[in-house]
């Protein structure tokens, strides 16, 4: 559950002193400054501060932008002088203290970290502290499955999308299955993010590294919660294979190393396939014993089953060289280590290079 | 690989092949040229090594005029000066290069201790039982393949089988892993090669590989070898897999689990190369 501005008012007067070294004297929703609330604390050991509050209970990039220019507006120079404007929220992340630092504005977070910044004589600087309160975090996993191809769509078409609904036709035609739903939180958990703009005519990426990183970290964390099962086969002729794969309507898709291999990136004797079900194969081993069979120990081709949404989308290839795309290849070289990384590298510059113009 | 090791292999090989002499090469180099092509992740752990392990095979060790010349190539032709503490059968030059010279068990030639006489007190060769049959499916090393330096060079050379390179690699691990000759650094680097060794071969070595261990299954040698792979290397907590799990090289980057993994993957395959 989320707290409630109120919450977040009640648990400053009762455990403030428990989580930063601070003693509060007196918090009020009611003052003369036009913001959240006014409250008096004393630093341990230290002076009495008076702070203008702007209260948040998910503390967004955008919404922080927001509070920031509440704050500005609602004092001016001269009651600077006398009360220090000052974001509260139950967490406030790294990225978002940023934001606040660059503006010169305190904080402090239910979670035990703040920064109170009073030129020239105080400055306190506690962070690192987790966020204790994960249900205020922004709307999470929209990295991992269905919802990450809204993030794969605005980077792999850096021109960006004139309506929702050909962001929805453009994941749909390239074998995604998304819902306008889907995509229109997504997005606004995007623009919260500050990571996209968002016209009435334009949805386009603002900011494809970021978009780019947070997509590998919800991969990773994907890759690290999954439990994908591995067959592995010998294997006679691969593309005899494959063709036998496209002809008989089987879902597949070349992957990892091997992918890499195809695309010019790296070398490798392994070859490594998605498939949605292993029956398909079980199937056409039996038929090809000649050409496939099971081999545990020493087989060169390993199948992985996977039903992740991610796999299947924006395909390349023909029929009978099925391949994943550069950004789920990316994505799994990331995480391959130690020779992956080396090649995500590569395949970064042309992501990226695409949203560079 | 370092540059000085690859001159150095090159001038032996170039040597022998004038007088029509197979140069087999063994120990951690002779893994590193079997291996060093193959594009995967565990290619980039096979260890780096300084020194020559040069195996004579048993063919050429019985026809005296060929003895001469071996005798001839490393004293006479390539200046190598043989370093006391090894009677005859390990040379140096250069201060760095240094040179073992093995060979397998021969009836017909003189032994005396662990030593065969090549070259009465000229070249001894260290007798290496478990290479009783290493002349069998000899593994061909162009070194255009290895080194870029020697791209339109045609010399070549000789590295053991794969179950040739594991046996003498097992062996070598059981000398060093207990008893009186125990030494950890040295086991944990025998230990390491079988791992690399099984982890590399792929399913065209597999096959002869069992061949092999089929047509030999009851010589001494493989009767031991099974049993050294039985007590060190049948289960991921025996002490072979474990020696190479307290490494900090193995996988650094990796959980446990994962590296659990990938010694449960070789445990199963050396039993089934062995058949165990």
């Amino acid at each position: 559950m989320r707290l409630t501005e109120q919450e977040i008012i009640d648990k400053l007067n009762t455990r403030i002193n428990e989580c930063l070294p601070l003693s509060l004297i007196e918090a009020a929703q009611e003052g003369n400054y036009n913001t959240d609330a006014v409250i008096d604390f004393a630093i341990q050991d230290g002076p009495r501060i008076k702070a203008a509050i702007e209260l948040l209970t998910t503390a967004t990039p955008k919404a922080i932008i927001e509070k920031i220019n509440t704050l500005k507006n609602a004092l001016t120079e001269n009651s600077m002088q006398e009360i220090v404007p000052m974001i509260v929220a139950p967490y406030i992340g790294n990225k978002q203290a940023e934001l606040l630092s660059k503006n010169n504005i305190s904080w402090i977070d239910l979670s035990g970290n703040m920064l109170i910044s009073i030129p020239p004589n105080i400055y306190i600087e506690r962070t690192g502290n987790p966020n204790k309160y994960p249900d205020t975090a922004p709307i999470k996993k929209i990295y991992q499955g269905t919802s990450s191809l809204v993030s794969r769509a605005l980077l792999l078409n850096p021109d960006g999308f004139s309506s929702l609904n050909q962001i929805v036709e453009f994941i749909n035609e390239r074998s995604g299955k998304i819902t306008t739903g889907t995509v229109s939180k997504v997005l606004k958990s995007l623009e919260e993010e500050l990571l996209i703009n968002r016209t009435r005519s334009n949805i386009l990426v603002k900011q494809p590294e970021q978009l780019l990183e947070n997509l590998t970290e919800g991969y990773a964390e994907y890759a690290r919660s999954k439990k994908e099962k591995r067959y592995k086969y010998e294997v006679e002729n691969i593309d005899s294979l494959c063709k036998i794969l496209s002809d008989s309507g089987i879902d597949y898709a070349n992957c990892g190393f091997y992918a890499a291999r195809i695309k010019g990136f790296g070398m490798t004797g392994q070859i490594t396939i998605f498939i949605k079900s292993i029956n398909d194969i079980i199937n056409i081993s039996e038929d090809k014993q000649n050409l496939i069979c099971p081999d545990e120990e020493f087989g060169q081709l390993t199948f992985i089953e996977s039903k992740n949404p991610c796999v299947w989308f924006n395909l390349q290839g023909n029929p009978s060289d099925r391949i994943v795309d550069d950004l789920e290849l990316y994505l799994e070289m990331v995480n391959d280590r130690p020779r992956g990384p080396k090649i995500a590298n590569q395949l970064k510059q042309v992501i990226l290079g695409r949203n560079n113009g | 690989m370092d540059n000085m090791i690859i001159q150095q292999l090159a001038e032996l090989a170039r040597a022998c092949e004038k007088k029509d002499i197979k140069p087999i090469i063994c120990g951690g180099l002779g893994v590193y040229l079997s291996y060093c092509n193959k594009e995967n992740e565990i290619q980039n752990m096979i260890r780096a090594t300084q020194d020559i392990d040069l195996m004579l095979c048993k063919e050429d060790l019985l026809q005296e005029s060929k003895r001469n010349a071996i005798a001839e190539i490393i004293t006479d032709e390539l200046k190598y000066s043989v370093q006391p503490e090894k009677q005859l059968h390990g040379f140096k030059k250069d201060d760095n290069m240094e040179l073992d010279i093995l060979v397998p068990p021969i009836d017909e030639l003189t032994k005396k201790n662990y030593r065969l006489r090549i070259v009465k007190s000229i070249l001894h060769g260290h007798i290496t039982e478990e290479a009783k049959f290493i002349d069998e499916d000899l593994n061909t090393i162009e070194l255009c393949n290895i080194s870029e330096e020697y791209r339109t060079s045609d010399i070549r050379l000789y590295t053991p089988s794969p179950t040739n390179l594991m046996i003498m690699k097992l062996y070598a691990f059981n000398d060093r892993c207990q008893g009186k000759r125990h030494d950890p650094d040295r086991a944990m680097a025998h230990a390491w090669d079988v791992y690399i060794i099984i982890m590399l071969s792929d399913i065209a070595d597999l096959k002869p590989g069992q061949k092999f261990v089929a047509r030999h299954s009851e010589s001494e040698i493989l009767q031991k070898t099974k049993n050294i792979v039985e007590n060190h290397f049948s289960k991921p907590e025996q002490l072979g897999w474990q020696t190479i799990l307290s490494s900090s090289n193995f996988y650094p980057d990796t959980s446990m689990q994962e590296k659990e993994e990938q010694l449960y993957q070789a445990t199963a395959r050396i039993k089934r190369w062995f058949g165990i």
